[in-house]
This record gives C-alpha cells, structure tokens and sequence, in this order.
C-alpha cells in the first residue's frame, strides 16, 4: 500500500513538466523548491506542511496529482489522518478546472478512495474514467487491489478481466514511456502483468468457492510473476496459495509455499499460516518453535559473495566484512 | 532516511558481532558523499558498480532501502523492503534473535 506512494514520490521527481507559460514556470521552481526542503526533512509534520503550501499555492500544476498523492500519504500513513487527509484531496480536485490535470487528479482520488475504503467513491470516479478510456493498466491494478481489501469479490473479478485487455506490449511501453525497455524486458514485463492479474482473480475466485480453479491458476501464475532474490514470487502468489492449499487441507504443500514468506520475510499472515499447516499436520502446535527454527534455516538462501568499491576506491568482499550477523542495506540517496 | 539509524543499530552491537554494509544503488557518488559526510556514518559504505549492477541484476533490488539480515554461515535470515513506523524495532529484535544462535 504504501510502496504504491511511494512509487508516485519518486517519479514525481523526475518528471519535468514542460514550462509553457510564467505561471508553470513558476509552478516548476516551487515544486524544486518544495522537493529539495522535503529531502532535508525527517518529520512528516513538516513534510505535509511543505507539500501542503505547495499545492495551496498552485493547486493547479503538472505535479497536482503526484503532490496530492505525497499530501495524503504524509497526512494519512504517517500521520493516521486519513479522514482529513482525503477532505483535503478533495479541495483540492475541486480547485482543478484543466481537463487534462483532472484526469491525473481524478486517477488519484481512485487511488485514494480505494486505499481508504471508500469504495462507491472510488467506482464513481472509475467508471467516468472507464468510460473516457482513461484507466490504464496500473489504474486497474489499484482498483482491484482495493477490491480485494474491501473482500468484494465479485468487483475485483470484474476489473482483472478489464485490465486483461491492457495485457500486451503496446500497453506496457506506454505506461513505461520515460524507461528504456528492452524488447526482453518488455516480455517480461507483459508476463508479470499477466501472472499478476491471475494471482489477483484467483484468490477473489477462492473466495467465491472456486478452489480448485484458482489453485489451477495459481500454479499458472506461479511461472509468469517476477520473483525476488531470496525466490519469493511477487504479488503475494505465495500468501495467497498457501492460504489456498490450507483451505483444501493440504498442509505439507501449504508449508512449502508459506515458509520463506513466514520465516524470511516475516509476514505475519503466512507466519500464522504456517502455524495452520504445522497444527493439521502434527495435531497440535507444540513443538512449533523448534520446528519453524530448523525450516527457517533449511529454507533461508545462502548470499552470493560480490566485490565492490568504498568511497576511497578500496575495493571489499562481502564475505570479508561480514560478522555474526551482518545487516545487508540497498539504499538509494534521496 | 533509514541510514542514520543504521549507524546507531551499528554503535550499539558492534562489540556483539554486527557488521553493516551499505551499497548505494545509484552510483550518484556526490549525492551519496554529501549525505555520508552530513550524517557522519562510519559503517562499510559501498557503491554499485558501473560495470556490474550488483544492486539490480545480481540481487534484484528495485525499492529502497532494501535490508538483509545474514548469520556467519551466510543464510539469509531476514529480508525486509522499505522502511516504515516500527522497522526500526522489528529489525533490531532480529539482530538479537539472530546473535543469540
């Protein structure tokens, strides 16, 4: 939930609107400005206030949307202010007259209304957008994935089988414009896109007694979606499986699909899961502890080794710097 | 930012065995100095390589800050993506679980 702000902050941050006119010139060095004192921040408090000044004083700009986005995460994840942080979104919408930047905005407030739970909202301002044709795939995508958080089954079902219709190249390049895909990559991506909807439909057709279909379209899915370095397949497929196959009392299958995600990755859902699974297999829980302690280890991959540079040009090996435990951190200066 | 807390986890367990490795992915070298030198971090601090992503291609990192817990036989133990309210403390009780075995 919150990696898809996230995901929005940082492209925010590239994009450079063209500047037609004084005003989006203006608009254009306020939202630098805005961006770089954001950067040298660590209070959300200020972070919203800054956001917040920004669109006050051009609510109406290439970075509405994106801004938006950044004010309701501040305001609404890190500040728990959810109820004031979509009123705010939508003086906002109200202040925006440009159709184009309408457009933008308006897939905001679905992303907004969905990740708030507002769902009749959030179809309102869908289905205009669905009717204009303006709903791409990743619109979709956050359509459904508030579907399935508000357990209405039948919507999500609805928007994966839109969205499987936005499932080709011509479809991902577009949505990746500002990326230099290779012809590989985009196959790739189009498979992911493919394996996501699959996951998605499957769990909402689970949910509607369809089992069995859905562990067919699980397994399906299980060889197009992206996978992490420690294998853990994306999208949840592996959560979602597992709590398939406890469902059908399948535990030994449900084991092996929850046990990276519950040990490794520690998500709670899948921890609780494999608990499940332990209990149908062994008749009780006790000796879970021991139990998971040797499946964590069994299950956890041993790191590659890799060499590369500090900042004085000294070149290191992992495998030299490492300790007892060793915390391993991919960052990204900001 | 996630790093300076790194350094303070680094401070305190260092005597007890905890190694941090920091690898920034995207070989803004001035950036990264800036705020290394800013925040006075001390721990192992990395940079991709040009010739070999070994952020993206050989660990398949795309969101950041992407954090790996390792034990001296070199399992991955624990593997976390972004950091929010309570990472902090969910990562430090790791790195106790993980000293103690």
């Amino acid at each position: 939930m919150v990696k898809g702000f996230l995901v929005v902050l940082a492209v925010g941050a590239f994009v450079l609107s063209g500047c037609g006119n004084e005003q989006s010139r203006k608009a254009e060095e306020a939202y630098q400005k805005a961006v770089e004192m954001r950067r040298g921040s660590d209070s959300p408090e200020e972070k919203l206030a800054i956001t917040k000044k920004f669109l006050d004083e051009f609510p109406e700009s290439d970075h509405t949307a994106g801004m938006l986005s950044a004010a309701v995460y501040y305001q609404g994840e890190e500040l728990g202010d959810t109820v004031g942080a979509v009123a705010y979104a939508e003086t906002i919408r109200n202040q925006v007259d440009d159709p184009q930047i309408e457009m933008a905005v308006d897939k905001e407030m679905v992303n907004i209304y969905g990740e708030t739970g507002m769902v009749p909202k959030m179809l309102a301002v869908a289905d205009r957008l669905s009717a204009a044709g303006a709903l791409g795939f990743r619109d979709h995508w956050n359509i459904i994935g508030s579907a399935i958080k508000a357990e209405n089954w039948a919507l999500a079902r609805e928007y994966c089988e839109k969205a499987e219709g936005l499932v080709n190249a011509d479809s991902y390049r577009a949505d990746n414009a500002d990326q230099k895909f290779t012809n590989v990559e985009i196959e790739q991506g189009v498979r992911n896109r493919e394996g996501m909807l699959l996951v998605k439909n499957a769990w909402a057709r689970a949910n509607q007694g369809e089992v069995d279909a859905a562990l067919a379209d699980f397994a399906k899915a299980d060889g197009l979606v992206e996978r992490s370095y420690i294998d853990t397949p994306a999208h949840g497929l592996d959560l979602y499986w597992g709590k398939v196959l406890l469902l059908k009392g399948d535990y030994q299958s449900a084991e092996s699909k929850l046990a990276t995600a519950g040990l490794v990755t520690r998500n709670e859902e899948a921890l609780a899961g494999l608990k499940k699974a332990y209990v149908g297999m062994k008749g009780s829980d006790s000796g879970f502890d021991v139990y998971s302690a040797e499946l964590h280890r069994s299950v956890a991959k041993i790191v590659e080794d890799f060499e590369l540079s500090d900042y004085e040009g000294e070149r290191h090996r992992l495998s030299k710097l490492r300790g007892d435990v060793t915390l391993l951190a991919f960052w990204f200066p900001t | 930012m996630e790093l300076p807390r790194l350094e303070t986890l680094w401070q305190t367990y260092r005597e007890k065995g905890l190694s941090v490795v920091a690898v920034e992915a995207a070989r803004d070298r001035d950036r990264a100095r800036k705020f290394i030198t800013e925040k006075n971090l001390t721990f192992h601090l990395l940079e991709n390589d040009k010739k070999e992503d070994v952020v993206g291609e050989k660990f398949k990192v795309d969101s950041f800050p992407t954090s790996l817990l390792i034990d001296r036989d070199g399992r991955i133990m624990y593997y976390h993506v972004g950091f929010q309210k309570g990472d902090e403390a969910e990562l430090e009780r790791e790195i106790l679980d993980l000293g103690q075995k």
